[in-house]
């Protein structure tokens, strides 16, 4: 009983988001990912060659999804 | 998954993945930084930038218009997409808001490590802006193509952050805080291609004078000490403007005054320090000169008597030995000002400076002369001067020889007994000042202890 009376209270809470504390899931895999790649890439020097055209890669596919998420919007709103 | 999932997530995603390079990169290949250059370029181009600006702009007004309806607020049957709209909030909240600022913020600052690093030329070398010695020998080791890029870049973001310069205004703007670290940013590197010798389409000497006389951008942690910086950085290596840079910087330093700021003494400090280093790459009468056109703010003081000039007070055995004539004494400093308040902060920031160009230089001829000018203050203008020359001393004490800082203990007794001097506030400044030198076992006391 205890717990129904408070539930919607929690959800309420929850979803107002005075929980979220942590950085993001996101942030957090574009940290470790970036991060253990160049680990990876300390190495060897070959691997660091590798790893470091990884980066740009990876600056690269951020760069389309931003424009993915710009035209989506814009076919949508059309 | 919706447009603005996408944009959120990659948004994140790139905040991590630039902190996370910053932070572990410590060698990079010859080809890196063209490639990280041309892919920055990519992402900070102006028509992605007002893309996502648009898209994040129709989200906050559609949350807006959800609120006022209470019912509609949880019609969003995706909990991903709720989950970053509540960040997104979050981060507007402590000043980051996710949008264009924060990427191109993020992108610059890795850029910049990126070049510090490929100009490293040791192992343990410090990576940064710092030092200025042997600055021009050190990034001109970037190509050309590189050099020439990072100019267009520092160039259209310093650019762009002139042109939209209404944040400055109101402290509460969350794009404030953004704005001055990409300027900050954006400044570092524009002065790196100048100093190599490209050219660069904006006047930077002008920005950076513009920014020393703003007192919301210099009391930016980030844009202060970067102007200050940049400043030294081009007067010691560019000749042509040194003259025009380093009087721009000695005004800043006496008229530095921000009641809100609680950094400001810091930055006066950081400001001495670099007028020491423009300064000795000139010429030992220039620096003597310099101090003297400071000493001689504190003889403009009204309550000060003129029975004897500050330069009839020079010690003729050291000016004898550094071949100084007084007859090149840097001209007056006119003052303008309004209220006690800032002639006080004046004063301060005068004997603070002085003190901490003669502990940089770490000369001892010149450290004695300004222990005799100093000295000689005590009981000439108000109290606040004296409690300020009190600790003022005491910074030059820690770098002179025993002759010199029995000197200056001597002072600091005198000024205790003599009747034209001695006040409680004094007696307490001195004896605070003596307990601290005690207890530290290296540095040197701050001005205001």
């Amino acid at each position: 009983m205890l717990y129904e009376q408070y539930a919607p209270i929690l959800q309420e809470i929850l979803i107002a988001g005075d929980i979220d504390m942590e950085d993001t899931p996101s942030r957090q895999l574009g940290y470790s990912l970036a991060k253990t790649v160049l680990q990876i890439g300390s190495l060897s020097p070959k691997l660091k060659i590798r790893s470091q055209g990884l980066l740009i890669d990876y600056l690269e596919k951020v760069q389309r999804a931003f424009m993915d998420a710009i035209s989506y919007e814009g076919s949508h709103s059309n | 998954m919706s447009d603005v999932t996408i944009l959120l997530t990659a948004i994140l995603s790139l905040i991590g993945g630039c902190e996370a390079i910053v932070t572990h990169l410590e060698t990079v290949t010859p080809d890196f930084i063209d490639r990280l250059i041309t892919q920055v370029q990519a992402l900070v181009d102006g028509q992605l930038l007002v893309g996502i600006e648009s898209l994040l702009s129709s989200i906050n007004k559609e949350a807006a218009s959800r609120k006022s309806s209470s019912a509609s607020t949880r019609s969003h049957g995706d909990p991903q997409l709720q989950y970053l709209l509540r960040t997104n909030t979050r981060y507007t909240n402590k000043g980051e808001p996710l949008g264009a600022l924060m990427i191109q913020r993020h992108l610059l600052k890795l850029l910049e490590h990126t070049c510090y690093i490929s100009c490293q030329t040791t192992k343990h070398e410090q990576l940064g802006f710092l030092p200025l010695k042997g600055f021009k020998d050190r990034f001109s080791t970037l190509s050309p193509t590189v050099l020439s890029a990072i100019s267009e870049l520092a160039e259209s973001q310093i650019g762009s952050i002139e042109a939209s310069a209404d944040f400055l205004k109101f402290k509460t703007s969350p794009h404030q805080d953004l704005s001055l670290s990409l300027k900050a940013t954006s400044l570092r590197l524009a002065c790196i291609t100048f100093i190599c010798g490209y050219e660069i389409n904006i006047n930077l000497p002008s920005v950076i004078k513009s920014i020393l006389v703003d007192p919301t951008q210099m009391a930016h942690d980030d844009l202060g000490p970067a102007c200050l910086d940049s400043l030294a950085a081009i007067s010691m290596n560019c000749h042509e403007h040194a003259s025009d840079l380093n009087r721009s910087l000695r005004n800043y330093i006496i008229h530095a005054h921000d009641p809100h700021s609680q950094n400001l003494s810091a930055r006066v400090c950081i400001a001495a320090k670099r007028l020491a280093w423009c300064l000795s790459t000139i010429s030992n009468d220039k620096i003597v000169s310099t101090l003297y056109s400071l000493v001689n703010v504190l003889t403009s003081a009204p309550s000060s008597t003129n029975e004897r000039g500050a330069t009839s007070l020079q010690p003729r055995t050291a000016l004898s030995l550094i071949n100084f004539d007084h007859r090149t004494v840097a001209s007056s400093i006119s003052l303008s000002l309004k209220t006690e308040d800032q002639r006080q902060q004046v004063f301060s920031n005068v004997v603070e400076a002085i003190a901490e160009i003669v502990y940089e230089l770490k000369d001892e001829k010149i450290a004695e002369l300004m222990i005799s000018l100093l000295g000689q203050k005590f009981g000439r203008v108000n109290d606040g001067v004296d409690k300020s020359l009190v600790w003022g001393l005491a910074k030059i004490s820690t770098i002179v020889k025993e002759k010199d800082y029995r000197r200056i203990l001597k002072l600091h007794a005198k000024v205790r007994l003599d009747p034209a001097t001695a006040n409680s506030a004094l007696t307490e400044t001195v004896l605070s000042l003596f307990r601290s030198m005690l207890t530290i076992d290296h540095g040197c006391p701050s001005v205001h202890g």
